[in-house]
């Protein structure tokens, strides 16, 4: 009798196995990483390219095109990670419910990475229309970049977070997020406080 | 007449291949340092996947327990008064999902467990066998399970507390509730003497004090330390190359500034 315990014990489970798609979430998962790099990337390749920094290492041309490279990554990666959840055979997402941030019912984490998402869309979407329009409200648009990769770095964080995968993904997230955090941080310094520390050339003609 | 920046730049002298590469050797120094000292921090970590004995115990513990509760379930269902039956089929249900995961965590942990409950399980479920329909096995039911209950419990407790490894954490926090819940239910019978039920065995002098809570000190040094060297290298990088490149520039030509601020 004691054999067929076992058997038993297999029989019963069969109807308790995972009711998750581990397939679609790791898919999912694996491409919000990868968003994830793609957009601190980019953010640095982005203010790089503005100020010129680098320059003389890259010249301007190599620089933009990696940003608009590593733009598209993001956008990508973003969107599958998105569909992702579409796609899942189990409970999945709606597409309404994907693309349209505050919905009633939707977690907060998610109208913010909707949000970020979508203003990096606009911002990619209108980046090659800049002579049909003032610069200066081209350049407003672009800048929205700021703000949308820090809503989808929280986005990013509180997902990590929810998900239990904080412990393996930490220290990655942070060694990404450093060099477009110092970047931006520089990016927005007066003037003459980048004069004195050496990132702006004295002016002298 | 020439200016300032001009004149220095005629006195420029340009630098040896020497001279380039020491910022380098500095900056490989520091981060050479900086790793040495991160070692112990990162061996820290690196605990929280490693599997114990005391983690194998808990998965073997948790798996014989539903090899043999599981059996007794159903024969609850088909022995036992009607409170017994929803008990045992209760008890059963969440023996199958707590057996799933078992499975599942000792494949991913490569940490075996056995597929046969133990002489003693094999013996408790003998004596329901053997037990009457009705009251007799109702008794046998609830006394054997509860004392059972009682026993792992125990064993969890203390692995949930002191586990280094996450996911067991995880897996004895779920084993945990359902053995409560368990117990729960089982009193609910009626039928458990507690009398029968071994004394616990608890120090009776102060509990230790435990660590803090919150987070790990090598975690917080890990991101001061990656801050300072990345943020902190990526400063030093864009300063060097901006600064030589200033130098090419003033020996060319007076230097204008640069801000960037009409770009995104």
């Amino acid at each position: 009798m004691v054999e067929t315990w076992h058997d038993a014990t297999i029989l019963i489970t069969q109807q308790f196995q995972p009711k998750t798609d581990p397939a679609a979430r790791g898919l999912a998962a694996f491409a919000a990483r990868a968003s994830y790099a793609a957009m601190m990337l980019t953010l640095t390749w982005g203010v790089l390219t503005a100020t010129g920094w680098v320059r003389s290492v890259t010249g301007r041309k190599a620089l933009r095109s990696s940003h608009m490279v590593l733009a598209t990554g993001t956008l990508i990666f973003g969107g599958i990670h998105a569909l992702g959840f579409f796609y899942l055979t189990i409970q999945p997402y709606s597409l309404q419910y994907l693309f349209l941030p505050f919905l009633s019912g939707q977690e907060t984490r998610h109208s913010v990475g909707i949000v970020g998402f979508e203003v990096m869309l606009a911002i990619a979407l209108t980046a090659g229309l800049q002579r049909f329009t003032s610069y200066r409200r081209w350049l407003w648009l672009h800048r929205c970049a700021y703000p949308a990769v820090a809503l989808t770095a929280l986005h990013a964080w509180f997902g990590s977070i929810a998900n239990g995968h904080l412990s393996v993904v930490w220290l990655g997230g942070i060694t990404l997020l450093i060099p477009a955090a110092t970047v931006s941080l520089l990016r927005f310094m007066p003037a003459r406080t980048l004069e004195r520390i050496g990132l702006v050339e004295e002016q002298v003609a | 007449m020439l200016s300032a920046s001009e004149l220095t730049g005629l006195e420029f002298d340009p630098p040896s291949v020497l001279d380039r590469s020491r910022p380098l050797v500095r900056i490989l120094f520091v981060v050479l340092t900086v790793l040495a000292l991160l070692a112990p921090g990162s061996a820290s970590t690196a605990q929280t996947t490693a599997v114990s004995d005391t983690d194998a115990v808990l998965l073997t513990k948790v798996r014989q327990a539903g090899l043999w509760e599981m059996p007794s379930g159903m024969m609850a269902m088909e022995k036992g008064s009607p409170l017994v039956q929803k008990v045992g089929f209760a008890i059963m249900m969440d023996h199958g999902r707590l057996d799933v995961a078992t499975r599942a965590l000792s494949a991913k942990l490569n940490s075996p467990v056995p597929d046969q409950p133990s002489e003693e399980q094999r013996g408790w479920l003998a004596e329901q066998v053997a037990a009457a329909p009705g009251p007799a096995f109702d008794r046998v039911f609830a006394n054997r399970l509860r004392a059972a209950h009682g026993a792992v419990f125990a064993v969890l407790a203390q692995l949930r507390a002191g586990t280094r490894n996450d996911e067991v954490r995880a897996f004895a926090t779920v084993g945990n509730q359902a053995v409560m819940r368990h117990m729960t239910m089982l009193e609910s019978t009626g039928m458990v003497d507690y009398t029968a039920l071994p004394t616990p065995a608890v120090s009776t002098t102060a509990a230790p004090v435990g660590e803090p809570l919150g987070l790990d000190t090598s975690q917080i040094a890990v991101v001061g330390a990656l801050f300072l060297l990345v943020g902190g290298g990526l400063f030093y990088v864009l300063r060097q190359i901006k600064g030589n490149r200033g130098r090419a520039r003033a020996t060319a030509r007076p230097a204008t500034a640069r801000t960037g601020g009409s770009h995104g």
